[in-house]
């Protein structure tokens, strides 16, 4: 990521929203200095596709509004 | 120190920002900007939640942008940021919650998660003035015949299959109406032009209403005959019939059953048809709950609120119970971001609990009732 807090602010905004088969699929964002890490636990490639193209989507967006609209002091 | 709040809205086909400005004692009430982007389909088709979430994220910061511009303010003026937490899609509200999100930490601004049903009632009020109506919520999602008491907006009445806009945007997909700018515009002004009232079901079940009947009705009636523009009907001639390949007497002289010939019918009477059997529906329940609770005002919003025969045939009901029927145009009628930030504001007044990150989900379903309504007695 750009920097640190691009970082923290995507594992902050992309946590909040929980998978819906935890049972099948359990997804787990940290922030580490300016590296976004995501964890992926998945029974099957099919369910860890889709979850990653939504995920990813919606980085995507966080990215595209922090750019759009930097942060205030 | 005056109070601005930034909505977002994004439950349905609709994306839309609104930035609204209280006086400190909220006696002054502003709508500081007001934009919208409607994501339509072709004729035939409906919105389907992945594609409208993929528009809502192509949209939703030019939008926000052209709101902070109308606005005339910066990030930094805004008090809290709304967005809407439910009911509606899935993948658009989560599409617009993730924005929210963002922009709350980037602004360090306070977050609000609105119901949606609650932004049309609050926005209808106060751009209307109606102090306690009665009100009639009816669109593509939701359908409801909503009372205030003791801090709820109690649900008096439904429907108990589909919403009644659902109702009106699918057979306007049955018979292939634009859905631009949207299909029950459309069929507002194809029954303008209706002239014969077809039979079609009455689905009224005390103080709730279904519309999945009619509908059903409506497809099997278009499968089975021939449905025209009213302008081609002189140049129509009905295709002669097939020679009667069987006989009407079977084996042991029992009768076999003939299919009726197919009729013709017009779009512009079905249309014309349709809504005054709907609209009828949503007017006698709004009456009886009026009669329940013995207001003599209705307030109606929601998208179909914008339909002027709805509103002329509430007005004239009103009228013979001396009671006043409030109605609001496209700009707050239709799916809009200032009645988010317009609700956010009243849940700031009362004091409702701020947001933390986790809590700021979204949800499909979200009960008007669910809401405790602290800004009001």
């Amino acid at each position: 990521m750009p920097s640190p807090h691009h970082a923290s602010v995507a594992a902050q905004v992309l946590s909040v929203d929980k998978e819906l088969k935890p049972h099948f699929l359990r997804r787990t964002l940290h922030a580490d200095g300016a590296t976004l890490t995501i964890h992926y636990e998945a029974s099957s490639v099919k369910l860890l596709r889709t979850s990653v193209n939504g995920v990813f989507e919606q980085l995507v967006s966080v990215v595209r509004t922090m750019i759009a609209f930097p942060a205030l002091e | 120190m005056p109070r601005i709040a930034l909505g977002l809205e994004g439950s349905a086909n609709k994306i839309g920002v609104g930035i609204m400005q209280h006086s400190d004692d909220g006696s002054v009430q502003e709508v500081l900007a007001n934009v919208r982007h409607t994501y339509i389909t072709p004729p035939g088709t409906g919105f389907l939640p992945k594609d409208t979430a993929v528009h809502h994220r192509e949209w939703i910061l030019p939008l926000i942008q052209q709101a902070l511009e109308d606005a005339k303010i910066t990030p930094k003026d805004i008090d809290v940021i709304c967005y809407t937490k439910g009911p509606g899609m899935g993948p658009p509200l989560q599409s617009v919650a993730v924005v929210a999100r963002t922009l709350s930490l980037q602004w360090k601004k306070p977050i609000y998660g609105v119901n949606h049903c609650i932004g049309h009632i609050e926005m209808g009020r106060q751009i209307t003035g109606a102090t306690n109506p009665v009100i009639l919520y009816v669109s593509g999602g939701n359908t409801q015949v909503i009372a205030y008491s003791h801090h709820r907006y109690r649900i008096f009445g439904e429907t108990i299959d589909i919403a009644v806009g659902n109702c009106l945007d699918r057979f306007a997909r049955i018979i292939n109406l634009p859905n631009e700018p949207a299909p029950g515009y459309n069929i507002e002004q194809y029954a303008k032009r209706g002239k014969t009232l077809i039979d079609l079901p009455y689905s009224v079940k005390g103080m709730d209403m279904s519309f999945s009947g009619i509908l059903s009705f409506l497809e099997q009636l278009v499968a089975q005959n021939t449905v025209l523009e009213a302008a081609d009907l002189p140049s129509y001639t009905a295709p002669t019939p097939t020679a009667a390949p069987t006989k009407s007497t079977g084996k042991k002289g029992k009768k076999r059953p003939v299919a009726p010939a197919p009729r013709v019918y017009t779009k512009e009477d079905l249309c014309f048809s349709l809504q005054e059997t709907v609209f009828a529906m949503l007017v006698e329940t709004t009456e009886r709950a009026m009669a329940h609770v013995g207001s003599d005002q209705v307030l109606v919003v929601g998208g179909v609120g914008c339909n002027e025969r709805l509103q002329g045939m509430m007005a004239d009901m009103c009228t013979q119970r001396n009671a006043t029927c409030f109605a609001t145009d496209e700009r707050f009628c239709i799916d809009n971001g200032i009645m988010i930030a317009q609700a956010g504001l009243c849940m700031l007044v009362g004091a409702s609990p701020l947001l933390e990150m986790h809590q700021t989900t979204v949800t499909q379903r979200f009960r008007t009732d669910a809401v405790y309504v602290s800004w009001r007695e």
